[in-house]
């Protein structure tokens, strides 16, 4: 009973507010579960900014008390709690003149906001292989009440659509900030000298934190076919222990491998570096993923000029078409059947189907360094598709 | 005792006391004791009790008990305490009852309304336009709990100082920085608005200490905690940067400072140990830089640290990260970044003549803590029954 007057009461007071209040100023509320140091979240952040850039008055609703990243925004206030509590949610909307909702996972109250009269955007990071049919049918449903579900890239749109047969989904990539790539800072120290590596030697790099769909156990067999032919070369593992059971399990198959000598792992490059770092140090950049969202790194490595080898997740049907990059099918038949349990077991496995096929793009890219340094020299002039103004553009597009 | 008893028994003590003071004032504080007396926040409460409202009734309330029934304490003479729990909804109605006869509400910190701290019915209170409220903001509350990654707690900290600007007659702030900030934050001159800072101690020799200091070594100092904002590790990188100077370090934790510190060799005359506030000021008397290296943040620019206060008093020099704390750099503080510290060598001569300048800024400050107080007491005994 209680529900059902929250219900009619909010119903009421919003359409009225919609019908008769002034409506043609757009203010936004971007819904998020946490405000943590995590991909989702920084998009969230990014897009805070550039609603704000635009001209829009913006508000990070978070659903629960976990916000470290709420020290970037201009003002203390246009963070708020909610507690997952529908009636604060609402609450805060009708005082602060919130008429856009643009939800990160989350899906709070969806399809009421929707009949209250909000404009709703939904932003969809990720492919949900966690979810069974029924699970991603119950999903969809709810989304159909946004007026935009945006797929971070087209390989997790084509994956939506894939298992759901929606219609209202479109393609946005995050924007990224390149001018932090773009630094040269005076006390750079990931130079090749000091990480003990001599000039005839090839450099790949691989940037991910340890976590089963980064599939670093993947790599190990790729460099095990390279080494045969390219013994000269190297792979820096560069990412933070996500999960110490990985990285365990990681270390193990690593320390009986043939090419153990040939990986190093680097715990942790500060972000300011990383621009730097791939353009002195690295040759070529490598990514064998079970999954993605967009694939960051990816992106910030082809602005950084370097021929690129990736499994096709996350930006990869995005950049196919440029000729420094090298896309591999990835290590299991179809995305829209994997599961959580064949996640569970391919990234324990050093070899692959698609192990060979990576390997010897690597070896082709290597061969013929300098003819593909000239191509992705040109690849990083043509990225404006991943800039933050064309994302802003595209989602003030959809306002 | 029930409600009613307590609202009768305190409307009943105002009347009685209608000729023995200048009239009555409601509090909206947790009252001293010897207990709590050490808080940076209760001497404020205090201080304001012995100089502005030293000659009224004075009715301190506490919302934050968790006794289920109410109660009134006759602390003495001139104190009454109430306490009530914040989840009766008769509580605030008896408050305000007692706040109509009390000729002001005096509330410290937006603490005071937090809804989670105190009931949200707490509104009803601040919003009556027939109580003369005036609201001492004390620190920036909310950007201490977001500092703490405590949003929700931040977020309610900012809703009940949103209540006080909307709200209140008078407000009261440590420095020029903090109203700066408010106006700021809220688009909103605040007119009634009286800086008041407050030095603690008595007045210190500081040209004789100068003179003393003259024929000492020159020896650094810090006193305090080891929490995050007070840069330990960037104190270090300094301090290994001269290890030819003398150092005296008084913290809350020397294992921790140690710990910190790892295993790099300390310089040659470095003290780490802990000491009695008196012991503290005693050393003051021997030291000619301090360490106050905070960052560059809301909290600290709008703060009145009494660690500078004392600093400047003694004649020590601060070292400091950034010059945007309170409104020591706007009266003319002179200062020593960590960077030129670390860069440059500094004469006695040098360090006389800025530590001699640092004393004027003390009497700016003394001339500021007397302008508000007169202000402050202008304003509330303006509106007692004199």
């Amino acid at each position: 009973m209680k529900s059902l007057i929250f219900k009619i009461k909010w119903f009421v007071l919003m359409r009225l507010k919609f019908l008769f209040g002034k409506n043609d100023k757009k203010t936004i509320g971007i819904i998020v579960n946490s405000f943590n140091k995590g991909g989702l979240e920084q998009t969230a952040l990014n897009l805070y900014n550039g609603y704000r850039k635009k001209g829009y008055k913006v508000y990070i609703l978070s659903a629960f008390n976990h916000a470290p990243l709420a020290k970037n925004l201009d003002d203390i206030r246009d963070i708020y709690i909610f507690n997952n509590n529908p009636e604060n949610l609402i609450k805060f909307c009708y005082t602060h003149d919130i008429n856009v909702l643009h939800y990160h996972y989350n899906t709070l109250m969806m399809r009421a906001v929707r009949q209250m009269g909000f404009k709703v955007i939904y932003t969809m990071h990720g492919v949900y292989t966690w979810f069974n049919q029924a699970e991603i049918t119950a999903y969809k449903n709810r989304l159909e009440s946004a007026h935009h579900v945006v797929a971070v890239s087209s390989y997790v749109k084509d994956y939506y659509i894939a298992r759901t047969n929606a219609t209202n989904v479109t393609s946005i990539p995050n924007g990224l900030n390149f001018s932090n790539l773009a630094q040269s800072p005076t006390d750079f120290s990931f130079t090749r000298e000091n990480l003990g590596i001599d000039t005839n030697t090839k450099v790949i790099a691989n940037i991910a934190s340890f976590f089963p769909t980064k599939h670093q156990i993947g790599m190990i067999g790729v460099m095990e076919e390279l080494i045969k032919t390219n013994p000269n070369t190297v792979l820096l593992l560069v990412g933070n222990i996500g999960t110490q059971a990985y990285y365990d399990a990681f270390s193990e198959q690593l320390n009986t491998s043939c090419a153990k000598d040939n990986i190093v792992h680097i715990p942790y490059i500060e972000n300011k570096y990383i621009g730097e770092f791939l353009r002195q140090s690295v040759d070529v950049y490598c990514l064998a993923s079970l999954q993605e969202g967009l694939g960051n790194a990816t992106i910030e490595a082809l602005y950084c000029q370097k021929p690129t080898v990736i499994t096709d997740t996350g930006c990869a049907r995005d950049v196919a078409h440029f000729p420094s990059v090298k896309v591999v099918a990835p290590a299991y038949p179809s995305i829209t059947s994997f599961t959580q349990s064949d996640m569970d077991r391919i990234s324990l496995e050093k070899t692959n189907p698609n192990t060979q096929e990576i390997s010897d793009n690597l070896k082709n890219i290597l061969d013929n360094l300098s003819q593909y340094n000239l191509l992705a020299k040109d690849t990083a002039q043509n990225l404006g598709l991943f800039t933050m103004d064309s994302m802003m553009d595209s989602y003030c597009n959809l306002l | 005792m029930d409600i009613k008893q307590v609202t009768n028994q305190a409307l009943g003590i105002i009347a009685k006391n209608k000729g023995s003071f200048k009239g009555a004032s409601m509090i909206m504080a947790p009252i001293f004791t010897d207990e709590n007396i050490g808080e940076g926040y209760i001497q404020r409460v205090k201080t304001i009790d012995d100089v502005v409202l030293n000659e009224t009734l004075n009715i301190y309330v506490d919302l934050e008990t968790k006794n289920e029934q109410p109660t009134l304490t006759q602390v003495d003479e001139r104190h009454v305490l109430l306490t009530y729990n914040k989840n009766c909804k008769k509580s605030i109605k008896s408050i305000i009852k007692i706040a109509r006869k009390c000729n002001l509400l005096y509330t410290h910190s937006v603490m005071r309304a937090m809804e989670d701290m105190v009931g949200k019915d707490i509104k009803l209170l601040y919003t009556k336009k027939d109580i003369f409220k005036i609201w001492d903001v004390h620190g920036s509350v909310p950007e201490e709990f977001a500092l703490a990654d405590n949003y929700f707690e931040a977020q309610n900290a900012s809703q009940a100082e949103e209540l006080f600007i909307q709200n209140s007659n008078v407000c009261v702030t440590v420095t020029t920085a903090m109203k700066n900030h408010l106006e700021k934050r809220y688009d909103k001159p605040l007119d009634t608005c009286v800086v008041l800072p407050i030095l603690h101690n008595k007045k210190v020799d500081g040209e004789g200490l100068i003179a003393k200091k003259a024929l000492l070594p020159p020896t650094v100092t810090y006193a305090g905690g080891l929490q995050a904002w007070q840069n330990i590790p960037l104190m270090q990188t300094v301090m290994k940067t001269k290890p030819n100077y003398n150092y005296n370090i008084m913290v809350s934790d020397p294992v921790g400072f140690k710990e910190i510190w790892g295993g790099s060799t300390y310089p040659t005359n470095c003290t780490i140990g802990k000491k009695t506030p008196e012991q503290v000021l005693t050393e003051y008397g021997k030291c000619h830089y301090g360490f106050v290296l905070r960052d560059d943040i809301v909290v600290n620019n709008v703060a009145c640290p009494t660690k500078l206060i004392e600093y400047l008093q003694y004649a020590i020099v601060p070292i400091i990260k950034t010059e945007h704390i309170g409104d020591f750099a706007m009266l003319g503080m002179r200062y020593i970044t960590d960077k030129d510290f670390t860069e440059h060598t500094y004469s006695m001569e040098q360090y006389a003549q800025m530590a001699n300048e640092n004393l004027t800024v003390i009497d700016k400050i003394i001339s500021m803590q007397q302008d508000g107080l007169q202000q402050l007491r202008g304003l509330v005994y303006e509106k007692l029954d004199i």
